[in-house]
């Protein structure tokens, strides 16, 4: 009888509800008008995943696992107020193995309310402080964030960049493939990036840009010791472990241009 | 969607209203609108150690949806010749696995693949991928996977129609269809319910009471000596500690303390065949899925929760104990052994150099994984075991 009554009272309650008619209309898609567009690339060419090409120093060089968080995307308006178009995301080139898609690189799109014109974009690579204080667990699966497998418990930080591939047999080395993996976490890592550009948001507008992987390994001056050192998950900054990412996340930075 | 539609035929109902007499099922004119339809949402408790629960907003748990899933789970007419139900290759007391190193389907047909734990198995769901659900990641969500095993030739055999004709003249199920989802008639009764409901049952099989979540969330309650080495070397790189060896096996067995799942849930080649180009692995998982060769050999990294339940190890069930998966990970992770072997073990510096007596304590922390709280769980229990399962 409970059981009958409570049945009453929401039904009643729907009858209620129901005589206001609510139109059911369609979801509409938002229409993205500003897109960040990112390419791989190898001495100006697309690169693909699981593709060799030829170092500066003779060797091949393959990348095979590549991928990155950004922060705080915000872009300047002409008054120089910035206003944020995401707080965190996430570019991963993994699946991105032909010729075709390489070329094509990873899109993130948005739809901004603020329209007219704009005079810079910044954004940081990594994981900013605030957010890299947070837990998987406080994130939506929708987001990268919220993403365990980003988390590393170790160093109680999301990891930042993964970069991971091969070299093969250096003319030096005894032989065989040398795989490598870099990951990039802890907060001492975040690198600010600031870039000026006129766009306008009247119409759909894309911002491309471009991270040369030549310019992250093989940077003279900078180069990375794939063959000495082919690992390194941060560590402690007093470690080489740290010291290397480090310099691979700098160079990340360097690489990263706005066409 | 489902509670959305449910009160939207509930408004229905109540602009067009009719008598409240509510009268038995007439399973001659199908009508059902006389039941009460009085979704109740069902409340998921919260657990130290896991995330919130995550729903897909066309299906959210009801009680009376959660408990028709948990009836068809255990229900033989699923299968050709009602053999078998879901739970025959998912046992309650093994983490919702079998023992067997491949599903056996009706009249012993034999599977390709291990049966999977289903504990925890709705943080599997990323809301974004498409590829979280079986070794292979086919599914992208619960509510598609649910509707295979009923139709695969090496499991239940059947086809859906069959299947929802025979719940359609079963005495019970139209009401308990009624109860979860509002439905006002027999012919409503359709596939995709049935498989919201397996769905919203498998979102709440959800458990973690193992000695490691004691050892996190209970003052004073530790793990023994040994499961605290095997997680450093489990976890590796622990606390700045350079001492401590790393088995690098969180890269992809991750967990935080609070999401402690133990899965990265994405693909890699763990290097359990040894090939030398992309079209050799016996099995591709995921590259059949995706069409992609770098993807072939690629596996989803699955949950460590509950190991020591889910022998034998692996999508193929290949290794019968632990000691084996062990001396696999520290014996035949190079990067010779195929194009794509992941490079977490690859690069792994000290892997190859385990102890015997590391490997052991990496193993005892993996049974510290072991969580026997739910194996009598009557909530998740065979319903017709009780004295009068259709009671309401
Ligand atoms: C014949 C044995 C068998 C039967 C019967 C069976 N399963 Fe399974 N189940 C498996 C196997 C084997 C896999 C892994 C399949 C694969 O990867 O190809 C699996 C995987 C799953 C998964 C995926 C878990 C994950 O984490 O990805 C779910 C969910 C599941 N089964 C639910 C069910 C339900 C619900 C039923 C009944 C409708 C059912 N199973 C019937 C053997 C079975
Ligand atoms: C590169 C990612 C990766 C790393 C690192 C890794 N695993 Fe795995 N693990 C996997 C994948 C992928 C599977 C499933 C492979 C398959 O079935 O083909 C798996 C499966 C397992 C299984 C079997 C699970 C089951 O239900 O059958 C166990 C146990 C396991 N791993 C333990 C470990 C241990 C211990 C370590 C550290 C020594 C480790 N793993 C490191 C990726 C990884």
């Amino acid at each position: 009888m409970r059981y009958l009554s409570a049945f009453l009272i929401l039904a009643l309650v729907g009858w209620a509800a129901s005589c206001k008619k609510d139109p059911v209309d369609p979801p509409v898609e938002e229409t993205k008008n500003l897109t960040l567009n990112f390419k791989a690339q190898f001495d100006g060419q697309a690169l693909p995943m699981f593709t060799d090409v030829s170092a500066p120093n003779g060797e091949n060089f393959q990348l095979q696992v590549f991928n990155f968080f950004l922060s705080y995307i915000e872009v300047q308006k002409e008054n120089g107020d910035w206003v944020l178009v995401d707080s965190s995301a996430y570019v991963n080139f993994n699946s991105l193995v032909d010729l075709a898609d390489a070329e094509a690189g990873v899109d993130l799109s948005y739809s901004l309310a603020e329209t007219g014109n704009f005079t810079a974009i910044r954004f940081g690579l990594g994981v900013s402080p605030d957010l890299n204080a947070m837990d998987p667990a406080d994130f939506s699966s929708a987001v990268a964030l919220g993403d365990a497998g980003n988390y590393w418990t170790a160093w109680d930080s999301y990891i930042f960049t993964r970069t991971e591939g091969k070299i093969d047999s250096l003319p030096t080395a005894a032989g065989g493939d040398v795989n490598f993996l870099y990951h990039s976490g802890v907060d001492g890592m975040y690198q600010q990036k600031n870039f000026s550009k006129q766009f306008n948001l009247e119409q759909a507008t894309s911002l491309n840009f471009t991270i040369d992987i030549k310019e992250v390994f093989y940077k003279v001056g900078q180069e990375i010791p794939i063959a000495d050192n082919n690992v390194s998950h941060s560590g402690d900054p007093s470690t080489a472990e740290y010291a290397i990412v480090k310099t691979v996340i700098t160079n990340m930075g360097q690489a990263l241009e706005l066409q | 969607m489902s509670l959305g539609l449910g009160s939207l035929l509930l408004l229905e109902t109540a602009c067009d209203p009719k008598p409240d007499d509510i009268g038995p099922v007439s399973p001659t004119v199908g009508s059902l609108d006389s039941i009460p339809y009085n979704p109740v949402a069902y409340d998921y408790p919260e657990i130290n150690g896991l995330p919130a629960m995550e729903e897909p907003s066309d299906n959210r748990a009801t009680e009376a949806g959660v408990k028709l899933g948990r009836y068809l789970f255990y229900e033989r007419k699923l299968s050709i010749d009602s053999s078998i139900s879901c739970a025959s290759c998912h046992h309650q007391d093994r983490a919702f696995t079998d023992g067997n190193p491949v599903g056996i389907g009706v009249g012993g047909a034999v599977g390709t693949r291990n049966s999977m734990s289903l504990i925890n198995v709705g943080y599997n769901w990323k809301q974004n991928s498409q590829h979280n659900f079986n070794w292979d990641g086919k599914f992208a969500s619960l509510e598609e996977q649910v509707l295979s095993p009923v139709e695969h030739p090496l499991e239940m055999m059947s086809n859906w129609e069959d299947v929802m004709q025979r719940l359609k003249g079963h005495e019970h199920y139209p009401r308990m269809f009624r109860q979860a989802f509002g439905i006002e008639h027999i012919d409503e009764m359709s596939k995709e319910l049935a498989a919201k409901a397996l769905a919203q049952f498998l979102r709440t099989l959800n458990s973690a009471d193992s000695e490691y979540d004691r050892d996190e969330w209970v003052p004073f309650e530790y793990m023994s000596e040994a499961a605290q080495r095997g997680k450093l070397l489990f976890l590796g790189d622990a606390l700045g500690s350079a001492s401590t060896k790393d088995a690098e096996c969180a890269h992809c067995h991750s967990f935080t303390r609070d999401a402690a799942i133990f899965a990265r849930n994405s693909f890699s080649n763990n290097a359990i065949d040894s090939v030398s180009s992309f079209i050799e692995f016996s099995d591709n998982g995921l590259g059949d899925v995706t069409g992609s060769v770098v993807d072939n050999g690629r596996f989803r990294e699955v949950s460590l929760r509950n190991v020591g339940l889910t022998a034998p190890y692996m999508h193929d069930g290949r290794f019968a104990t632990l000691e084996e998966v062990l001396d696999h990970y520290t014996d035949h992770t190079s990067g010779s052994r195929g194009p794509n072997v992941a490079n977490e073990l690859s690069t792994a510096p000290e892997l190859p150099h385990l102890t015997a007596q590391e490997k052991q304590d990496i193993i005892t922390f993996l049974h510290a994984l072991t969580d026997t709280s739910y194996v009598n769980k009557a909530e998740w229990a065979d319903p017709f075991l009780q004295a009068d399962p259709w009671a309401e």
